[in-house]
């Protein structure tokens, strides 16, 4: 026991290394993004302007705000596959409140989000519930969510005239709000992740389910606050995209999971839950923007830019499990 | 002992030795087998015979191959055999049949019998005439002529499956089956048609080691007895003309009366620091029962008090410990807190716990630990909700309640900030004790605490337990070591074929009455 005990400046010290460690992957994230706007800069000329990044900003605050919530369900071990779904039967249920039920705008706005936070929880209810793997339950509401939409909107393209749009008009440097809003919503899942005991919880969930309960932890409530938070962030995600367009369509956001777990995995988030950071999953959104936007530019094909997109988040994750068995078999 | 001793008292049989194991050793964290020397001649069945932990698992892992000794050498047929791998074992004929089925329940019985040697054509397509036929031969072998090879094993029942494993085993050309608890999960009917078998595959010159608990069996179908105590052979004996409590006797050590109880003089244990006059009551324990497990159990602990709970592995004692603390659901039975009966059982580990229960399991990094997470993770598990109020993390108060244990546990760590899993298993376990201790449990349930752990951490373990018994902490103890049971425990109940068979109090401790009453249900019941 006479063992190096903790001692404050050495404690201190090795506190700050592994905080660099752990945060090395995100650094080469940092590099890699940055890399990538330097080559497609000398490549496209165009690209380096304050119009090309505003754009992108504004073009990708649905996919981060989705891929936020993404995190919060991949941290407990889950997975969320009906976040397109969900957008899109949010921004078909403000667009329906307004024109066919002709409510007020608040009321529709709040509509959309209680839709988005209503579908999330029921994922994270019925998953904890029935004991099954959320990826089924998930695939259900999305097909479940698709349905219900098609049915209100008659399968059509609806339209809809409203004030909603400023959210998604450029204000400051060619950002609109829904971009400042977005990176709120970013920094206060920060402090849930890291300042809060709902946070702990998640990470500890998926880190060993069973050692939490037999700990004497409930896992279904911080469980269900994760799926429902998602739920809420798709709803809001799927508003802004009204404000966009001021239509909505319920078969719009395919695909829109793919991406958002895409941004997640690029970040570091583990798919078996536990692991996994807001900023991390921030630059994995960053690095799909300025790839997509770099390679649109350059008037590469979509399936040139699919192509890319896929091999990135294949080497991403090879590249982050390697460096993790670098490092376990470092500390032994 | 010799193994030339061990071989005596079989000079009827043919002298061909098939399997002769000389000097093996092993240790984990302390030694497991010392100088275990046996030997195994053609159509003999050697039963392995032993308390928990004695080392007969650790024995036939290591003779097919699952497991390297340390040190000792094995000879088949008089040459010597290196068992580097399983697959070299069943090479020369040795065949392991675990207690768990490794049968694919989807897939057909024929196809789970040439399970890494399926016939092909031509190195690619499976020859499915030739996969019938060889299954419908290696089934006639175990008497399973009537049962369809495409079957698909899931379907079968745990019986079928057994002796379905059996005929892979020889099918796969086997000279000695190591058969380990081979009717923990059968019927005594199931059991019987299994015996059957066994004795004509015994004529048919395959030697077999069996290792069981149940004593009726063993005399039934053995023919010798190798009796293993702390990993080193106790005593080998022929069985011929043995009765029950003759074989008990022996395999206990003790003499043992008419009525089968021990007559030897209980150790004098009691320890002057000990406390001898307990608290309130702490729990109460009234008829509870799992079905399938265990039925009627009663307990009561009060505070400062240790109760040990004795019983062989699977005699329901975990799941008594489980049961308790509401992680697993009880079909009848009560509790009562603090001398205040409850209007149920618990139902989840959260209400127990808040009620001032902890439960220490048995699977440290399955259920205790999350390895990857910080020593400060581990030991805030239970006490995040407690210790920051309105829900809002305080890092600083963390750290500080976390090093603080660090320090009084005396864990060997570099910082709060290292992960769980860099950890030995003694340090491990005091981080889960430190994380109960923050929480200041009334009643403490302990699953084997110190298994796999060193003498250093073992002796702080038991140290900072008993801290907390004289603080007022009531303790349910299970452990498969007897001395360890003993030492610690202030009263201790013996749970065996589900039902608490024996109680003994603290002057009638002795490890022969002790092993004895663990095998009593087992012998007597089932």
């Amino acid at each position: 026991m006479v063992d190096r005990q903790i001692s404050g400046s050495s404690g201190l010290d090795r506190r700050r290394v592994a905080v660099w460690a752990g945060s090395g992957s995100l650094l080469i994230l940092l590099l890699v993004i940055l890399l990538l706007c330097i080559a497609f800069s000398i490549a496209g000329r165009n690209f380096f302007s304050l119009a090309t990044f505003s754009t992108m900003a504004r073009g990708n605050v649905s996919l981060l705000l989705v891929s936020l919530g993404m995190t919060a369900v991949m941290l407990v071990g889950g997975i969320d596959l009906s976040v397109g779904a969900v957008m899109a039967l949010a921004s078909v249920t403000f667009v329906m409140l307004r024109m066919e039920a002709g409510l007020p705008e608040g009321l529709a706005i709040l509509g959309a989000l209680g839709t988005g936070m209503l579908c999330g929880w029921l994922n994270g209810l019925i998953t904890v519930a029935a004991r099954v793997p959320s990826f089924v339950v998930t695939l259900g509401m999305l097909e479940a969510a698709r349905g219900i939409g098609l049915w209100w909107t008659r399968s059509q393209s609806h339209s809809v005239r409203s004030s909603i749009d400023w959210i998604a008009a450029p204000k400051i440097l060619g950002l609109s709000p829904a971009v400042f809003l977005s990176l709120w919503v970013a920094l206060m899942m920060i402090l849930l992740i890291r300042r809060t005991v709902l946070g702990r919880y998640w990470i500890a969930i998926g880190t060993n389910a069973e050692a939490v309960r037999l700990s004497g932890i409930g896992t279904a409530k911080p469980t269900v606050a994760a799926f429902s938070i998602c739920g809420l962030l798709a709803g809001l995600a799927g508003l802004i995209q009204v404000g966009e367009t001021l239509s909505a369509k319920a078969d719009n956001f395919a695909g829109m999971e793919l991406q958002a777990i895409a941004a997640c995995v690029i970040g570091g988030t583990s798919l078996a839950g536990g692991k996994g950071s807001v900023i991390g999953t921030l630059l994995g959104t960053c690095l799909l923007a300025v790839l997509q936007t770099g390679l649109a530019q350059l008037g590469a094909a979509d399936s040139i830019k699919r192509l890319v997109t896929g091999l990135i988040i294949v080497g991403a994750v090879v590249i982050d499990a390697w460096r993790q068995r670098r490092v376990s078999q470092g500390v032994s | 002992m010799t193994f030339a001793e061990i071989g005596r008292g079989t000079s009827d049989r043919p002298p061909v030795v098939l399997l002769e194991t000389k000097g093996i050793s092993k240790s984990f964290a302390a030694p497991v087998l010392e100088d275990v020397s046996i030997q195994v001649r053609e159509g003999e069945i050697v039963a392995l015979l032993g308390a928990n932990g004695a080392g007969k698992s650790t024995l036939c892992r290591i003779l097919s191959g699952l497991l390297a000794a340390d040190n000792g050498h094995l000879l088949w047929r008089g040459k010597t055999l290196s068992l580097e791998s399983k697959s070299e074992a069943q090479r020369a004929g040795i065949q392991f049949v675990q207690q768990e089925f490794n049968s694919i329940d989807t897939l057909s019985v024929a196809e789970n019998l040439h399970l890494g040697r399926m016939p092909t054509i031509g190195g690619c397509w499976i020859d499915w005439s030739q996969l019938r036929a060889g299954a419908i031969r290696a089934l006639e072998r175990v008497g399973l002529a009537q049962l369809d090879p495409e079957t698909p094993m899931g379907q079968l029942g745990v019986g079928e499956k057994q002796l379905v494993e059996i005929a892979a085993a020889l099918d796969r050309n086997a000279k000695l089956l190591l058969l380990d608890e081979p009717t923990a999960a059968l019927t005594p009917w199931e059991a019987g048609a299994l015996f059957a078998r066994l004795k004509e595959l015994r004529s048919q010159g395959v030697g077999m080691i069996y290792v069981s608990h149940r004593l009726d069996e063993v005399l039934k179908l053995c023919d010798r007895a190798v009796i293993l105590r702390d990993g080193r052979i106790h005593d080998s004996v022929s069985l011929l003309d043995m009765t029950e409590s003759q074989l008990l006797q022996r395999l206990t050590g003790h003499p043992v009366s008419a009525d089968g109880c021990a007559v030897g003089q209980p150790k004098d244990r009691a320890s002057p620091s000990r406390i001898t006059r307990f608290g309130d009551e702490r729990i109460r324990v009234e008829g509870l029962t799992r079905k399938g497990w265990f039925r009627d159990l009663s307990l009561v602990v009060h505070a400062g008090q240790c109760v040990g709970i004795a019983g062989l592995i699977g005699s329901g004692r975990t799941e008594l410990l489980r049961s308790i603390f509401g992680a697993d659901r009880v079909d009848e039975g009560q509790l009562a807190i603090h001398g205040k009966l409850l209007d149920r059982p618990f139902y989840t580990p959260a209400e127990a716990v808040e009620q001032g229960l902890a439960f220490v399991p048995e699977d440290r990094k399955g259920q205790s630990l999350l390895l990857s997470k910080s020593l400060c993770d581990n030991i805030l598990l239970a006490n995040w909700s407690r210790l920051h109020a309105r829900g809002w993390v305080n890092p600083g108060k963390e750290r500080k309640v976390a090093e603080r244990w660090v320090k009084t546990m005396g864990i060997r760590a570099r910082s709060v900030d290292q992960s769980a899993a860099t950890l030995s298993g003694g340090n491990q376990q005091k981080l889960v004790l430190a994380r109960w201790m923050e929480r200041n449990p009334s009643i403490l349930l302990l699953d084997e605490p110190t298994r796999g752990i060193d003498q250093g951490s073992r002796v702080q373990i038991r140290e900072t337990v008993s801290k907390m018994q004289q603080d007022g902490c009531g303790v349910i103890l299970v452990e498969s070591d007897l001395e360890e049971l003993m030492s610690w425990s202030d009263r201790i109940v013996v749970l065996s074929g589900g039902r608490f068979v024996r109680e003994f109090s603290r002057d009638q401790f002795a490890r022969s009455v002790l092993e004895e009453a663990c095998f009593e249900g087992v012998v007597h019941g089932g």
